[in-house]
This record gives C-alpha cells, sequence and structure tokens, in this order.
C-alpha cells in the first residue's frame, strides 16, 4: 500500500536543499597533476616512405608505337620491358623489411591486348642478369585487354627495398592486331607498399624528414566555458622524451584554426631540440636520450590554443653531421614523447 | 567524467547535505520515554507491546521524518551558501569538518495503523500483541573525505600515493512493513516477593518493498604517480537496483516505471520479505525497568525486476595518444573508449538486500508512582538512558554508537513533557522534545530527537520530527 505522503516529504525538504544550492556559488582552485597526451614512433609507426602509393605511366612510345596514327600491330615480345625506376624515398637508403603488403595494378590503356604470361617485376636496381635483385615477380594468369586492369596482392617476407625500385614488364607478350590507334592515354602501373615490420633501415647522413600527424582538437565548448576561467589558469606542461633513434629530432606541436590551414599557435616556442642516439652497426640503440623539459602556460597562450580546432604534431628528424656512410636503426629503436599537464585551474560550479 | 556530470553529481551531493540541516537519528528514541507513544516505540523496541495502555490501543496517524549527515553543521552550511567565492581556506575549512567516511541520510517511517491490546491474567498482564502497517523510506550515502577533496583540491596531493576513494555508496529502501508482536511476562518470585519480571517479545514483520537501491560492493581507489606520468583507477563496484519497472537500465536508475507496472506490485511488491525483532525487558523493580532489543534482523528479497549493475577493472592512462599511422585520431573518442570501461556490466539478478540491524538499550529510572482511578499506573518523573547502535552503517543504521539522556515529567499522565540530550550517531549532538496530551481516550503526541536547528546552528546536523495520534482503553 502505498502512501503518496512520504515521498510528498522528500521532495518538500529536496525543494528546500535546491534553493539553498542556488545561493552557492563556488569557486575553486584544484592543482591536477595528469599525463596528457604521449606518442610513441618506432620503425613501423614512422612513415618511411614518401607514400604508400606510388604510380608509374608507360607511354606507347615505350613500345614504339605513335599516338594519333591507325597502325596494324604485328605481334609483340619483349623479354624484359623496362625499366621504369619508381624512387620509394630519399632519405632511406635501404629498408630491410620482416614483412611487407604488395599490392600491384597494372591498367592496359593500350589499344593492344597484353598477353596471359607477362610477369610484373620489381627490382632493386636495373640489372636484369641478376637474380639477387628481385623483389617480386608475378605473371598475369590471363591477357589484359584494352581498358582492362589486372591487380594482385602479395606479402612478402624478409626482402631488402632499396631507395629506388625498378619495374620490369619480362616476357612480354601481344597478339597481332591489324587498325588500332594509340592515344596519348599511357598504360601505367600502380603499387601500394605497406610496410608491417621492419628488420632495419639505413638512413643516408645529411638527410631532413619532416612528420606531421593530425588530431582532432577542442578544449572551448559551452560547458568548460562556464566551467573554466581561464584567466587564472597557471601551471606547466611537462614533456619527457625517451629517444632511442640515431635521428636528430625537433618536436613541436601546433594548434590549427577550422580550416586546418592556419597555425593559431604552438605548444613551445621553438619545439624540443633531441639529440640522436647512438647505435651499433646492426642498428641496435647504444643509449637512448632523456630529455626532460617544460613550458609554462600562460593566460595568452591558453586564451589562443582554446580556438584550436585541431592539433598537429610535427616531428622534424635529421640525419645531419653524422660523419658515417650511412646511419643504421633497427626494430629496436623507438622515440617515446610524454606531456604532462601541472595544472592550477579556477573552476566555477 | 565531464563538467556536466561534475555539477550533477555536486549539485545531488550538495543538495543532500543542506537538506540534511533540517535533522538527527534514524530511529526516534524520545518515544522510549513518553508512555502515550510506547506503542509507536514498540516498532523499534518489542518489549514496549503493551506497556502505557490498559487493555487496548489503536493509533490511527503516526509521522516520523528525519534526515542529518555526519559532517556539516547548519551553521557552517549558512557560512558556507553566504560566502560567495570559495578560498583555498574555504575548502580547507569544508574538508576539515569531513571524516574518512561520512554519511547522509533521510527516514521517513508512517504508521498508518497500530493496534496494541493486553491479555491480563490474575489482573495482571500476562500476554500484550501489536499488530499494524506502516510505510518505511530510507536512504543513506557514504562518501569519503578523499573523493571530495580529491574533486575539489585535484590530485596532485596524491602524488606518488595510492588513495581510497571509497566508500562511495548510495542504499535506499521502501517498503511496507505489516508486523505482528508479542510479549509475556515472566515473573520469578521467591515466595511472595516478586524479585524479577522479565519481558520477552518477539515481533515479526512481513515487508513488501516497491524499490530498492543496494551497493554491495563499492571500491574505488586512486594512484598518481609522483611525477604525473601515469594515474591507476582501480574500481569495483556491485549494485543492484529493483523497481517495477526496472529494464535493464535503458530507461534510467529506475527503468521504465509506468503506473501500470505500479498498479500490477501495489500489493505484492516487487520484493517481499521478512524480518524480527527481539526484545527483552527486565523490571528489577518498580522504579527501574531495563529494556533491550535487536531489530530489524532479516532481508528482502528481489527476485523479478531486479538488475545488477557490476564492474570490476582497473584503467591506466599514461596520455592520449597521437599515432603516426593514423592521420587523424580524435581525443574524445579515446576518452570515451576509455571510459566505456567504466560502464557497468548489467544483467537480471536476484538478491537479498539485507536489513538495517540494530541493537538498543534503554533503562528507565522512575519516580513517584502514580495510579490513576481507571487503573492506569504512571510515574511523574523518568529519566532515562538509551544507548543504540548499528551493525553497519546502511540505510537507517550507523556504527557510530548512540548514548541519549532523557528525562520526562508527567501531570496526572493527562500531559506529559521531557526533554532528551543525546551524543553520537549520525548526528553527533543533539536535543530534543517530547509533548504528549491524553483527554479521555484521545491521546496526541509529538516529539523530536533533534530540535538543534531552532536553537543551536553550530552543533546541528540533522533534524527530525514526529506527530501521531491515538485512542487508549
Amino acid at each position: 500500500m502505498l502512501s503518496l505522503r512520504p515521498y510528498l516529504f522528500i521532495l518538500l525538504i529536496s525543494f528546500c536543499g535546491c534553493k539553498k544550492i542556488q545561493q552557492l556559488n563556488p569557486q575553486l582552485h584544484p592543482e591536477w597533476l595528469a599525463p596528457i597526451a604521449k606518442t610513441s614512433v618506432t620503425l613501423e609507426t614512422l612513415s618511411l616512405l614518401d607514400s604508400s602509393q606510388f604510380t608509374r605511366k608507360i607511354p606507347s612510345l615505350d613500345l614504339g608505337f605513335p599516338t594519333g596514327i591507325t597502325l596494324n600491330v604485328p605481334a609483340l615480345y619483349f623479354s624484359h620491358f623496362g625499366p621504369y625506376p619508381l624512387p620509394v624515398s630519399d632519405w632511406i637508403k635501404e629498408i630491410k623489411v620482416h614483412t611487407l603488403d604488395l599490392t600491384i595494378s597494372l591498367t592496359n590503356s593500350f589499344p593492344i591486348t597484353i598477353g596471359a604470361g607477362t610477369i610484373i617485376t620489381i627490382r632493386n636496381d636495373a640489372d636484369t642478369l641478376k637474380n639477387q635483385n628481385i623483389i617480386s615477380q608475378h605473371a598475369l594468369p590471363n591477357d589484359v585487354l584494352p581498358g582492362e586492369t589486372f591487380t594482385f596482392n602479395v606479402q612478402l617476407n624478409d626482402k631488402s627495398i632499396n631507395d629506388t625500385v625498378f619495374f620490369y614488364l619480362d616476357n612480354f607478350n601481344s597478339p597481332a592486331q591489324n587498325n588500332v590507334t594509340f592515344t596519348n592515354s599511357p598504360s601505367f602501373i600502380t603499387v601500394g607498399l605497406n610496410i608491417i615490420a621492419v628488420d632495419l633501415i639505413k638512413f643516408y647522413p645529411d638527410k631532413t624528414k619532416s612528420i606531421h600527424d593530425t588530431s582532432d582538437f577542442s578544449i572551448d565548448n559551452k560547458t568548460n566555458t562556464q566551467a573554466v576561467d581561464d584567466s587564472t589558469v597557471e601551471g606547466k606542461l611537462v614533456v619527457y622524451i625517451d629517444n632511442a633513434f640515431p635521428l636528430n629530432s625537433v618536436f613541436q606541436i601546433y594548434f590549427l584554426d577550422d580550416s586546418k590551414r592556419n597555425v593559431i599557435d604552438s605548444l613551445f616556442e621553438n619545439g624540443i631540440n633531441l639529440s640522436a642516439a647512438s647505435t651499433d652497426i646492426n642498428g641496435s640503440p647504444l643509449s637512448a636520450q632523456h630529455t626532460v623539459d617544460s613550458v609554462l602556460i600562460s593566460v595568452a597562450h591558453l586564451q589562443k590554443i582554446k580556438l584550436a580546432k585541431f592539433a598537429v604534431t610535427s616531428l622534424d628528424l635529421n640525419t645531419l653531421n653524422n660523419q658515417s656512410q650511412e646511419v643504421n636503426a633497427n626494430n629496436e629503436t623507438y622515440l617515446n614523447i610524454q606531456v604532462v599537464g601541472d595544472l592550477k585551474m579556477n573552476f566555477h560550479l | 567524467m565531464n563538467r556536466n556530470k561534475i555539477l550533477i553529481a555536486s549539485l545531488i551531493f550538495f543538495q543532500f547535505e543542506l537538506n540534511s540541516e533540517c535533522s538527527n537519528a534514524q530511529i526516534n528514541f524520545t518515544q522510549f520515554q513518553d508512555q502515550h507513544a510506547f506503542s509507536q516505540a514498540s516498532q523499534f523496541m518489542p518489549s514496549l507491546i503493551g506497556e502505557g495502555i490498559r487493555k487496548y490501543k489503536i493509533t490511527f496517524f503516526d509521522f516520523y521524518g528525519a534526515a542529518a549527515n555526519s559532517s556539516f553543521s547548519l551553521a557552517e552550511l549558512d557560512k558556507l551558501s553566504s560566502t560567495k567565492t570559495w578560498s583555498n581556506n574555504t575548502v580547507d575549512s569544508l574538508l576539515n569538518n569531513l571524516k574518512t567516511e561520512n554519511t547522509i541520510y533521510a527516514v521517513v517511517n508512517f504508521s498508518f495503523l497500530n493496534v496494541s491490546f493486553n491479555i491480563n491474567k490474575h489482573k495482571r498482564k500476562f500476554l500484550s500483541f501489536a499488530i499494524g502497517t506502516r510505510e518505511r523510506l530510507d536512504l543513506n550515502m557514504l562518501y569519503s573525505h578523499n573523493l571530495i577533496s580529491l574533486l575539489l583540491k585535484g590530485n596532485k596531493q596524491f602524488a606518488g600515493e595510492t588513495v581510497s576513494l571509497s566508500p562511495l555508496s548510495i542504499n535506499f529502501l521502501q517498503c511496507t512493513d505489516y508486523y505482528f508482536g508479542m510479549k509475556t511476562l515472566l515473573s520469578f518470585k521467591v515466595g511472595k516477593k516478586t524479585l524479577l519480571k522479565l519481558k520477552p517479545a518477539l515481533q515479526f514483520h512481513y515487508l513488501t518493498s516497491m524499490a530498492n537501491v543496494y551497493s554491495k560492493k563499492s571500491n574505488l581507489a586512486l594512484y598518481t604517480q609522483q611525477d604525473g606520468r601515469e594515474l591507476n583507477l582501480n574500481y569495483d563496484y556491485d549494485l543492484y537496483i529493483a523497481s517495477p519497472g526496472n529494464n535493464m537500465g535503458t530507461h534510467g536508475v529506475f527503468g521504465d516505471v509506468t503506473v501500470k507496472a505500479i498498479t500490477k506490485n501495489l500489493f505484492s511488491g516487487v520484493g517481499n520479505g521478512k524480518s524480527f525483532d527481539f526484545g527483552l525487558g527486565a523490571d528489577v523493580n518498580d522504579w527501574i525497568k531495563i529494556n533491550m532489543a535487536v531489530t530489524d534482523v532479516g532481508a528482502i528479497s528481489f527476485k523479478n525486476h531486479a538488475v545488477n549493475y557490476s564492474g570490476n577493472g582497473e584503467i591506466k592512462f599514461d596520455g592520449f595518444s597521437t599515432n603516426y599511422t593514423e592521420t587523424q585520431n580524435s581525443f574524445n573518442s579515446q576518452a570515451d573508449s576509455m571510459l566505456s570501461l567504466l560502464k557497468p556490466n548489467f544483467e537480471n539478478a536476484q538478491y537479498k538486500a539485507p536489513l538495517a540491524t540494530k541493537y538498543f538499550t534503554n533503562v528507565s529510572f522512575n519516580l513517584l508512582k502514580k495510579r490513576k482511578k481507571n487503573g492506569m499506573v504512571y510515574f511523574r518523573h523518568t529519566f532515562n538512558i538509551t544507548y543504540i547502535k548499528g551493525f553497519k552503517n546502511y540505510l537507517n543504521a550507523t556504527t557510530t554508537p548512540l548514548m541519549v539522556l532523557g528525562y520526562n515529567y508527567s501531570v496526572g499522565n493527562i500531559l506529559n513533557f521531557g526533554i532528551s540530550a543525546a551524543k553520537g550517531g549520525t548526528a553527533q549532538t543533539s536535543v530534543g522534545a517530547n509533548l504528549s496530551l491524553q483527554f479521555s481516550h484521545y491521546q496526541l503526541w509529538c516529539n523530536s530527537n533533534n530540535l538543534l536547528p531552532f536553537i543551536g546552528k553550530q552543533n546541528a546536523k540533522g533534524i527530525d520530527g514526529a506527530v501521531g495520534m491515538g485512542m487508549e482503553f
């Protein structure tokens, strides 16, 4: 048997409580010590290549046929049609990959068929007499007709890749065809490289490389604006860095506006300079460089950062001032960065 | 936790804190010293069944409400509410009031009907009975000093430490109580001289509940590494909720409570159980009477409409990850993913919610025995000592012992009035009063354990009060 009376009593005292709370306007000054952001860079997570996808055009003139003229094409055969050099990185001399995902597409824009049995070969140099320089070979199981694309995926293990690789169409064959006209549209080969695991990288000396990572960033919404009075926020951000890469680095975080084009502010005035760690001939780190730096949070600084919509963590890597011919790094090398906040906030309830 | 959640939690917290300025002890112990209110007091002290009445008594109405907190007095809350800007000193002052473990509670006890009657043998009360029903509503919240300190001052103060944020729990029980009590009188004589009168009593309760929140377990601990490079939150909680509309938490805490669902469970409740009160009275002589009781021994079983929310794990946080393998990372999604670990596992469950078992002792010293023309015996002066202790901090019980001293003056058993002072319990200090009136067969009474909010805000951490009326024959 329920009675409303007990509940009315509770409602009554709750109402009294609500009236009291309206009178409160507490300003609090909590001091928080907490990690904010971290990043861990390894050979696998580092963007080693200039791109993950490369395209190489094959114009009809390479077959000896001009464009815009109607021709009778005889049966064709080339034992090695190529080479087509493909630069994959200008700062890496050689990568010894443990696992590599390879995706290759051949698009036939010619008016003639590329016959079955044609082999797509990737080599580390242009020498067709050697077998040791072959990275991958794949024969076309069927004819690739004009306008068709043939694609295949393969995972490779324990391969070396140089800074430039060379494509060939070995055993290139094509049946005779009459009254065909080659156009300005070339055929092309597209290669996708996805390095899964790396054993060793040999960097060139005196090279630089910038890596950026963009993240959503927002500390300015209506709720927080009401809650945090940033005019009295004070404190510092402490950055802990362990660098076991044989690369000098400059670490910085940039804050961007909505358009992602304009830099509103940066976290550090000049970025944090990290000295390269030394490695042995196998690329193993001999020592890690520990760096601790901090940046004071000013009111102006924070107000600018609050306007940002994106944050870009920037890492400028270089092998400058390295006396050796190559800089080796294996999969034991790393760069860990952690940002810790030591902040005192003025907080309205 | 986002700021809205903190605000809401704080509002609830402070609302209860401020509500609690209105009270004192979970049990209406002032009724122990006024024989006009013995029929109500017997609900907690079964050896008082049949006391203060000749043949029978019908109570039509008795309402008792209480609320209190263990930490802040009314004066302190007034000061906090009038301080527009909280300085560090204000926060420190607030935290200094908190104990390691703090309690907020509210109690409503509403009796619809109570009938007590005596069966006499050789003109002496031989058997006494009580039967009745009442509505009970108990709420308590436990929170720790460390948790409030963390919210108000941040975690830097705990650098290098693992701090327990427990307890953090809420318990709530609504139930309708149908009870039947019996007391008998055993006299121990040597020859014709009565050495001791013992009054063993037993009260049985059948309880039906429409809503319950039972925090079986609520452990929370935070580790802050000395340099702040890692936070580690350990949590282990086990919460049961029952209500007519409970549907796995998809419609709020109590589910989709509809009129239909309430009507369907109106009499049976969503849970039911049994409990016992054990009492023993001893009249050492006419002037010294001792009553003892252990009450609310039992539990309510919730078999339907009950959901168990539980979680157990550890969240380690060393910063939001920026990963160079992806061009876009969302800090928000990482935060959501981390906080999702705190979300409970929930499943339909059957459980037993224990009642808040308590122990009472009351010793009364009675002076100037009087007998009215109708045979009613009363004492002009009654001095009381009462001791109450709960077996755990749960619902209307607290493990902090409560000691009460009271005095009642009776004017011909027509007008009774008295005062009491208590130390201990949740509210720690209280001063109460009782007043009752009997004309013809009609009785009216009102009493309070704690009137400090009206007379001494400095120590007032709670308030309570009761009013009732009945007929005595």
